[in-house]
């Protein structure tokens, strides 16, 4: 029987990724049957859809990402050009 | 999205302003955006992200096309993030996270501190500034590794490739990571 640090280790470090089908159903039937488990799989999920939340609406001023976007398509043009320093 | 063709590389390679630009255009949010997710102010991330593309342009001969472009944009960025962090701290080999881990549970491996229930506020509105905090505290690499893991969704090999590190040694990253933002928001008081 999978224990419970097995399990949430498991789901931490991503290992079910790479898991073979035995594992991965031992650890789905120890999630059936275990609500600390669940709990911690649920968080470890959140934690993922919390920082996509965060980091999706925290981009850069649009002003600011289009003059940098400027500056740099102006830089890629500059290098193609020998009478430009 | 980047068109990968093989026009586009062999246009990277020979230095076309138009094949350079579409790279600019295409990526410079994401850049700038795993700045912010690296925990840098706006005006840092922009920093970061004008001296990756600029290397990106000045190397842009190099480039073998053997690696997506975002792979090899991502490891200069990655590259530019720590010069710019030079003189941090270093990621220390034993993590004490792994000890709070390792404490929740008992001999047999079954929780003696079992993780709070699960329908505490981890989808409301305040849980995004205590991520945030949370991710201030995460050091680098566990946090790329989380940042492109979750937010970029890059795969396996990409993010090995970028942060230099074995699938082992990712996998021991994103537990630490995640372990460590959990225990962080569960000690702000998610509990409630």
């Amino acid at each position: 029987m999978i224990s419970c640090k097995q399990v949430a280790t498991a789901l931490a470090s991503a290992k079910l990724d790479v898991a073979g089908p035995r594992r991965r159903l031992a650890v789905w039937f120890h999630l059936m049957i275990c609500r600390y488990c669940r709990a911690y799989a649920r968080q470890m999920r959140a934690l993922g859809d919390a920082a996509r939340r965060l980091l999706g609406r925290t981009v850069t001023d649009p002003e600011a990402l289009r003059e940098l976007e400027e500056r740099l398509v102006e830089r890629c043009r500059r290098r193609d050009d020998p009478t430009s320093g | 999205m980047a068109r990968e063709d093989s026009q586009l590389v062999a246009g990277i390679r020979a230095g076309d302003p138009a094949a350079l630009e579409s790279v600019v255009r295409d990526y410079l949010q994401q850049i700038v955006r795993a700045g912010r997710g690296a925990g840098l102010s706006a005006q840092q991330a922009e920093e970061v992200a004008q001296a990756t593309f600029v290397t990106f342009i000045e190397t842009a001969h190099r480039f073998e096309g053997r690696s997506k472009v975002r792979t090899w944009l991502f490891g200069i960025f990655f590259r530019k993030l720590q010069e710019a962090r030079r003189g941090f701290a270093r990621d220390r080999k034993m993590d004490d996270i792994d000890e709070v881990f390792e404490g929740r549970f008992d001999e047999a491996g079954h929780w003696s501190t079992p993780p709070v229930a699960p329908d505490a506020a981890l989808d409301g509105e305040e849980i995004l500034g205590q991520i945030h905090d949370c991710l201030q505290e995460t050091p680098e690499r566990q946090r790329m590794a989380f940042v492109f893991r979750e937010v970029e969704e890059l795969s396996t090999e990409e993010i090995c490739n970028i942060l230099d590190i074995t699938s082992t040694n990712l996998g021991v990253m994103l537990f630490r990571a995640r372990n460590r933002l959990r225990e962080c928001l569960e000690s702000k008081g998610i509990r409630r």
